[in-house]
């Protein structure tokens, strides 16, 4: 699957790039939200991984931007915020899922995107 | 008359003799013989032949008895002689035994038969009779004089008389006003004494009391509202009532005729009684002032006679104004009494103290405390003024130094309180007699609120941050465990590579642990209540105080099996971190510091025990107080343990210090325990 990953945090690209690429998935990375979302609109993708707080647009503002374009793909929001105020982006209509940093098992959360995605979309 | 009598006039009277005899001729030689014996004395002779009264008023009388004389009708003629002087007789020829009789009988003054004896006679008759002339006159002057003497006298009697009946007069119409004097002496030092309205009125009532007829006086007070107080009489009873002035002008308007008349009506409105004949005295000028609206007056009731009343009128208006100047002055004195008791209660109500001190610091008026003693002393307990202190600066200065002229605010620190004084200076002309307002606010609690906002402040930033931190690692946090277990999948198991990257995910996965802890114990947001187990939160709250516990041996005694509560998880770590975080502060380099849990019948204790010097017995409750501490001002602000102890109690536990023998402190936690999680 095509595989879009949007964060402002080289290590987090990296790390996820490795692990989806690892499950055979075809990656593309972008270092802001404003780049994230050019990305994605000049682009198909199976899964969409965003990151919620980031230089120029935020996770949820892009996909406000995407609106219904976004229902092509399987929404995953990331992030290194957790507790209550943070709650509520992930509210977004659009959002399918939802991991915080760091990571306990990276490849496990490659696993669960790859099964959202069988779930939304078959 | 005056008359004088000395030698010249003895000459210059005449002495009338009467010759009253037969023969002229003798009569003549008789006159001639004297004259040349007697020069001296002039003599006015005459001559009667018969022996008949005669109306001359002779001083002396010669009878010539000769042989022709008759001598019955001589005789008769003797004794007729009524005169003073004894009648000198002259016999010639004839036999004097015949008269001898009569001589003796009429006492004639002498008896002569010789003429030149008759002369001699004469003369010696002269004399006599010239004294008893003189002492006739004499007498007569005397009587005179004594009658002018007497009317003089009288005269002064009279003049005496008039002039005492004048003066004493005057002495009593000077008795008398002496009187009226000092009876209005009494009547003005009554009033003036006076302390009450009752007091003067009954004054005035006594003193109009001399006047038979007239009732008790009514005043009518006119006071600064348009009110007339009405002071009045029933018995010995004094009443008030109170009537707008417009009410009262209005009820005079009612009714026409003379203002007496109408006043008198206005009366029997107000008091609903028919008032009888009434004299009014308006205060102001002796006899002007008839107005009554504008100004107090005083009302009689009277039955008084007619010729009384103006008497009457004179007494009253001699003191009218001495009265209403009195009445006045009480109440003057009483608003004035008023206003004091109303600044008296007010100044002392003032909850913080406020003493006026003079420029030597003695507090000459205090709401709180007494006056004579400098205010350091006072109030503070100190023995020299206060370091700060803007006034007591000024007597260490020799040379003199502009006084305050403005508010100066300063803060005192006295043991445990810090007060705030605010001094104001009374503004004079003379710098000696300076005074200062001070007021003293405690401000202890005050300071402290500010100190725990502040540290809130900085909790809350040291919060923030901390959040801020764990964020920022989060994320190379993620990149280097993701990528570690990552690598971990590439490497061969067993290899040394392998080991090391699964040291660098533990590592990472630390880092998380730590991260996670930090965030969970300075979040402000307080979660909600969990279900919590002890032993790990105290071993969370551990490793924040790895600092702390460094320099100490620290014993760390956990009950076997986990021990459940409920409760929010960051404010019991807060507890657990704040007893041991006081715990190692007590404690010296190399003291001992243990934590211990136990199950001890349905509750959870933690006890947190330090080899410190202990809490002494005064102070152990002291300590959970809000804002008690050891720690200088400003040090600490003393809420932990007050805090913790509500934070504990909150949860149906309790927070305290048990006694023990040994030294050190013990502080035990309860919990109730949940019999299962």
């Amino acid at each position: 699957m095509t595989v879009l990953i949007v964060d402002d945090e080289p290590l987090v690209r990296r790390a996820l790039e490795k692990a989806f690429t690892r499950r055979q998935h075809e990656v593309v990375t972008a270092h802001d939200g404003d780049v994230g979302l050019v990305a994605w609109q000049g682009g198909q993708y199976d899964i969409v991984v965003l990151d919620v707080l980031m230089p120029g647009l935020t996770g949820p503002e892009i996909l406000d931007a995407m609106a219904e374009k976004a229902e092509g793909s399987l929404n995953v929001l990331v992030s290194a915020y957790t507790g209550d105020y943070e709650q509520a982006p992930f509210h977004h209509q659009s959002v399918d899922s939802f991991f915080s940093k760091p990571f306990e098992d990276i490849l496990a959360l490659v696993d669960q995107c790859e099964k959202l995605w069988k779930e939304k979309f078959s | 008359m005056p008359v004088m009598v000395n030698s010249t006039e003895r000459h210059e009277h005449l002495a009338k003799i009467l010759w009253v005899g037969a023969f002229r001729e003798l009569f003549e030689e008789f006159i001639k013989r004297y004259e040349e014996t007697s020069p001296d004395h002039n003599c006015d002779f005459r001559f009667q032949k018969s022996f008949k009264h005669t109306a001359w008023p002779f001083e002396i009388l010669v009878v010539h008895i000769s042989p022709e004389t008759y001598l019955p009708e001589a005789l008769t003629f003797l004794k007729d002689q009524t005169g003073s002087a004894r009648p000198l007789i002259f016999v010639q020829d004839r036999d004097p035994s015949e008269l001898l009789k009569v001589v003796n009988s009429r006492a004639a003054k002498s008896v002569q038969f010789d003429l030149s004896d008759l002369c001699s006679s004469l003369g010696e008759a002269l004399e006599s009779n010239h004294v008893l002339r003189e002492k006739e006159l004499l007498r007569r002057r005397v009587t005179a004089q004594n009658r002018q003497l007497e009317d003089l006298t009288r005269n002064l009697e009279e003049i005496v008389e008039s002039r005492s009946a004048a003066f004493f007069e005057k002495s009593q119409k000077a008795k008398d006003s002496l009187k009226e004097v000092q009876r209005l002496l009494k009547f003005i030092k009554e009033v003036a004494l006076a302390e009450s309205f009752d007091d003067s009125l009954s004054v005035l009532k006594t003193v109009s009391r001399v006047f038979h007829g007239v009732m008790p006086p009514i005043l009518f007070l006119r006071n600064r509202a348009g009110f007339f107080r009405v002071f009045y009489f029933r018995g010995q009873q004094i009443l008030e009532k109170e009537v707008s002035v417009s009410d009262f002008q209005a009820l005079l308007s009612e009714t026409t005729g003379l203002p007496t008349e109408k006043l008198r009506y206005c009366l029997s409105q107000l008091f609903s009684r028919p008032v009888g004949p009434i004299r009014y005295f308006v205060q102001g000028e002796e006899d002007g002032g008839k107005d009554v609206s504008h100004q107090s007056f005083l009302v009689f009731e009277n039955s008084l006679p007619e010729e009384a009343r103006s008497q009457f009128d004179n007494f009253i208006n001699k003191r009218k104004n001495l009265f209403f100047t009195a009445i006045e002055a009480i109440a003057l004195r009483d608003s004035s009494r008023t206003l004091a008791r109303q600044w008296s209660t007010t100044f002392g109500a003032i909850p913080d103290p406020v003493a006026i001190v003079s420029r030597d610091l003695k507090i000459q008026l205090s709401n709180k405390v007494p006056k004579g003693d400098q205010c350091y002393k006072v109030l503070f307990n100190r023995k020299d003024p206060c370091p700060s202190c803007p006034i007591g600066n000024y007597s260490r200065y020799k040379e003199a130094q502009p006084l305050m002229e403005s508010e100066q605010t300063f803060t005192v620190n006295q043991g445990q309180k810090i007060w705030q004084v605010n001094s104001f200076p009374i503004p004079s002309t003379d710098q000696e007699s300076s005074y200062f307002i001070n007021q003293y606010s405690d401000v202890t609690l005050q300071t402290a609120l500010q100190e725990r906002v502040v540290q809130s402040e900085k909790v809350a930033a040291i919060g923030m941050l901390a959040g801020n931190l764990a964020h920022e690692l989060n994320n190379p946090l993620t990149g280097i465990g993701s990528l570690a277990e990552l690598l971990l999948e590439d490497v061969q198991e067993g290899s040394s590579i392998h080991s090391d990257l699964i040291e660098v995910r533990n590592g990472a996965n630390r880092c998380q642990g730590i991260i996670k802890n930090l965030l969970e114990f300075s979040t402000l947001d307080v979660s909600e209540v969990q279900t919590v187990e002890i032993n790990d939160t105290v071993k969370k709250t551990l490793l924040f105080l790895k600092t702390a516990l460094r320099p100490h041996r620290v014993e760390i005694l956990l009950s076997d099996s986990p021990l459940y509560f409920r409760a929010q998880p960051q404010l019991v770590q807060q507890v657990i971190f704040n007893l041991v975080n006081n715990g190692c502060q007590a404690m010296e380099e190399d003291g001992k510091i243990s934590i211990q849990t136990e199950k001890v019948g349905s509750m959870i204790q933690i006890r947190v025990t330090d080899s410190g010097p202990g809490v002494p017995a005064a102070i152990r409750e002291s300590i959970f107080q809000p804002f008690f501490t050891t720690k200088p001002v400003g040090a600490g602000t003393g809420l932990g343990l007050s805090m913790s102890r509500q934070i504990i109690e909150a949860l149906g536990g309790r927070l305290t210090l048990p006694s023990s023998d040994s030294s050190g402190s013990q502080f035990l936690v309860e919990l109730p325990c949940l019999e299962s999680p």
